[in-house]
């Protein structure tokens, strides 16, 4: 017996959000590639350096938006189901809100994609940002809408759930499981109202015409309400593997579950009033408001370090377990032949050496040096490229057979896939830090120019153009396998009664040491919503006095 | 709620690194000069009528003895003053900037140097810096404006001050 | 087996547990909340600790601070 044989229900509807992250993977993967070889001008034959930027806007809303959102809607559908014991109480309403993000993400493809087809009137190379006011087709804003819209149901499915749960189990701790879910969904209701409020307020009665002129500083402001804040939606779900399935997986055993609510609810509190770092450089914001972004990005360090400390304490319990010694021998005893485990393990690698660049993106004046360079794509491929990508795809070889009932197929393919991806992503995104240290910029098809040349501090700028390349197309070749073994499981795996071990132990130090107060979500949304206020009020408050779309700027379709 | 003896060390320490990396970027900032561009006092502009103000002449002004003040308008693709003819200031002299955009979003790294800011229509971004030698450096848009965004660049070119041509400045309004 | 704090649903149980019985022959010993001290964690995240401090310092003085000329105001 496994999760299909429980919740057949709900497994149809992970398994639909799984096939709708892994196309949009495929794509924008590809799409990726495309990029390492172009920008890097070892190959441009793909597409001219006009299109590079409807193909990076694809990569862009494909992997970053797309891709995540549904594979977190899966995971966390998973979690909810499995820890409260419970179906989705109305699947005609589960089924609706997978439907309008997939209609979503269609319209938002379409806009894109349209500007890769000859002839086509439609096209929405604004990228992922979408800042005003480049102008992209109005089908980019309203499938965008509708992919949020989606996902503030599929959180409403999980607490309706939940309220149902609470009614048979009302002194429970809160599972930790569903405790994740609901608190990455606060965090996520909170910072998606910036970018509702943006793109249904401003850009799609600006893109439709209904208004000609934009404010630019006032969607970009309400842009990045929502976009640091997203970086958490992308990475709690990690958190949400390292904490609760990781340890399994090492043969041990969480070592504190109070501490892993303390590390979410400290994200919901800080994640979306810290914003403004990603402004550092704008005219237009005061620099106290800077100087408040400085000290919450650095203090919204604590969870993640905290987070370190419990996840690679459970790791080592699990090791000692299995008979690992000494102070850093241990680590040998882990099962290094796990292709889950090593994902995962992997992952958390990277994102320790992520953590150090995203220290630096956030240390308000040293960021000049590396705003908008290469350097920003090295740091987030590190973080949602390989601490969220690498784990969402390395627990698809962990849950995918308790959702199919069927075995994993090509194991060995399957544990030399994050090895793979791993190599490709050293080499790529050590270069793109060094050429960011360089001045080489981001977001640029042709990084080259007429009247000088970069200098590079580290290294020479033709060996860095080749890592970033061979790194791409390696990092390709790790998604085509992880893509083979998927495909082959999915349709040819054996079906057996228990495909995979998916018994969670509980934790060393379990709910029963949690306080209540950590469950008190009323409690800490209340001190969230204080803290985004403080931080938000005021500048925003200018920028709307002045008329909700002036100083106006005229719209530049792309 | 039970934490171990090591992780309330492992959180004391963390609490220590954000600290000293507080503490070193307000050290950066007060002591070593090192600042972020801010508000502008002027506010701000409507960009579809730069005519109506200072940057309807971009160029660079002669406002104190040793002191420039550049007007730059960024737009798609290109910097005015600095592509095409390179801008050209004095070594050592106390230049600010003021950059505002027309059209779309852009941005501003003079390239190998901490000068980096974005362009936004509407706001002028302000900010003051002093090229200690004379040397040529590249000046690109870092921020996605357009299907040529890759070929928006410009130079600036800092000679020696007894070399500067105080005949290419413009008059003051 | 399944305690009521489990974090997990209970329906884990029955079967759960013949699968471990089998898989987790990989556990040489169990050890306790109480036996546990995860000194090599310590080692670990005290190692990534001093990395991050010397890391940044360099960053923030050599590549930084040295890199000017900055925006002074």
């Amino acid at each position: 017996m496994t999760f299909v044989d429980n919740y057949p229900k709900a497994t149809r509807v992970v398994k639909a959000s799984f096939i709708v992250a892994f196309i949009a993977l495929a794509i924008g993967g590809l799409f990726g590639t495309i990029q390492a070889l172009h920008r890097t001008n070892i190959f441009r034959g793909f597409v001219s350096s006009v299109e590079y930027y409807t193909v990076l806007t694809g990569h862009g809303v494909l992997l970053a938006l797309v891709f995540t959102t549904f594979f977190i809607v899966g995971l966390y559908q998973w979690g909810v189901s499995r820890s409260l014991d419970r179906e989705p109480e109305n699947m005609r309403f589960t089924w609706s809100w997978f439907w309008i993000m997939t209609i979503g993400t269609v319209l938002t493809t379409i806009a894109i994609v349209g500007g890769l087809v000859p002839g086509s009137s439609i096209s929405a190379a604004v990228l992922y940002t979408f800042y005003p006011p480049l102008q992209g087709h109005p089908l980019f804003y309203i499938g965008a809408a509708l992919l949020i819209i989606g996902s503030w149901m599929a959180g409403a499915d999980w607490f309706r759930s939940y309220l149902v749960w609470r009614k048979d189990h009302p002194d429970d701790k809160i599972p930790l499981l569903t405790y994740m879910t609901l608190f990455t969904m606060l965090l996520w209701y909170i910072c998606t109202i910036g970018v509702a409020l943006e793109v249904v307020v401003l850009l799609i009665p600006w893109s439709l015409g209904f208004v000609t002129n934009i404010d630019p500083l006032l969607p970009r402001t309400l842009f990045w309400f929502f976009g640091h804040a997203v970086v958490y939606f992308w990475l709690l779900p990690a958190y949400f593997v390292w904490y609760t399935i990781l340890p399994k997986l090492s043969g041990g055993r969480l070592f504190s579950d109070s501490l892993a609510r303390v590390a979410f609810l400290l994200f919901l509190l800080l994640s979306t009033p810290i914003g403004y770092h990603h402004q550092y450089a704008d005219p237009g914001i005061s620099i106290g408001f800077k100087f408040w972004a400085l000290v919450g990005t650095l203090i919204i360090l604590l969870p993640s370090l905290m987070t370190a400390f419990t996840v690679i304490s459970s790791m080592e319990h699990g090791a000692r377990q299995r008979g690992g010694k000494g102070y850093f021998a241990w680590m040998g005893a882990l099962p290094w032949n796990d292709p889950a485990f090593v994902g995962v393990a992997l992952a958390g690698i990277m994102f320790a050496a992520g953590g150090f660049s995203g220290m630096i993106n956030a240390s308000l004046n040293i960021n000049m040096l590396v705003h908008n360079t290469a350097w920003v794509p090295g740091h987030f491929h590190l973080t949602v490229g390989t601490a969220t990508a690498l784990t969402f795809m390395a627990i698809t070889y962990w849950i995918l057979p308790q959702l199919t009932g069927r075995t994993l197929k090509y194991k060995k393919l399957a544990l030399a896939q994050p090895y793979t991806w791993f190599l490709g992503m050293t080499l790529m995104s050590n270069a793109l830090h060094r050429a960011g240290l360089a001045g080489i910029p981001r977001r640029t098809a042709e990084p080259e120019y007429a009247g000088f040349a970069f200098e590079a501090p580290f290294g020479t700028i033709a060996e860095m153009k080749w890592q970033i390349a061979i790194g791409g197309v390696i990092l390709f070749v790790s998604l085509v396998m992880f893509l083979a073994v998927i495909v082959r499981s999915w349709v040819g795996g054996e079906r057996v009664p228990n495909p995979v071990d998916d018994y969670i132990p509980p934790p060393l130090s379990g709910s029963e040491h949690s306080p209540a107060i950590l469950d008190n979500m009323k409690l800490w949304v209340g001190l969230a919503i204080i803290l985004v206020l403080f931080a938000y009020t005021f500048p925003l408050a200018e920028m709307v006095m002045d008329g909700l779309f002036s100083p106006g700027a005229p719209p530049s379709p792309v | 709620m039970h934490i171990h003896r090591f992780e309330k060390i492992w959180i004391g320490l963390s609490l220590f690194l954000i600290a000293v990396c507080t503490g070193i970027v307000i050290y950066g900032f007060v002591a070593l000069d090192l600042k972020v561009p801010g508000i502008a006092d002027s506010g701000t502009i409507d960009p579809m009528n730069l005519a109506e103000t200072e940057f309807a002449q971009p160029g660079v002004r002669k406002v104190g003895e040793n002191e420039y003040e550049v007007y730059m308008v960024a737009r798609q693709f290109l910097f005015l003053p600095g592509t095409g003819r390179p801008l050209t200031l004095p070594a050592g002299a106390e230049v600010t900037f003021h950059v505002t955009s027309p059209d779309v979003l852009h941005g501003i790294h003079v390239s190998g140097t901490n000068l980096n800011t974005m362009v936004i229509p509407g706001q002028v971004a302000t900010f003051k810096t002093v090229f200690p030698e004379a040397r040529t450096y590249g000046m690109i848009c870092h921020e996605y404006c357009g299907p040529a965004h890759h070929t928006m660049e410009g130079l600036i070119e800092i000679v020696p001050p007894s070399e500067f041509d105080e005949t290419t400045l413009l008059t003051s309004r | 087996m399944a305690t009521p704090q489990e974090s997990n649903a209970p329906t884990d149980a029955p079967a759960a547990e013949a699968v471990m019985s089998e898989e987790r022959s990989d556990i040489v010993r169990e050890i306790s909340l109480e036996e546990f001290t995860p000194s090599g964690t310590l080692a670990v995240t005290g190692a990534y600790f001093l990395l991050l401090l010397v890391l940044y310092a360099l960053m923030y003085f050599v590549e930084f601070a040295g890199n000017g000329p900055s925006i002074i105001n």
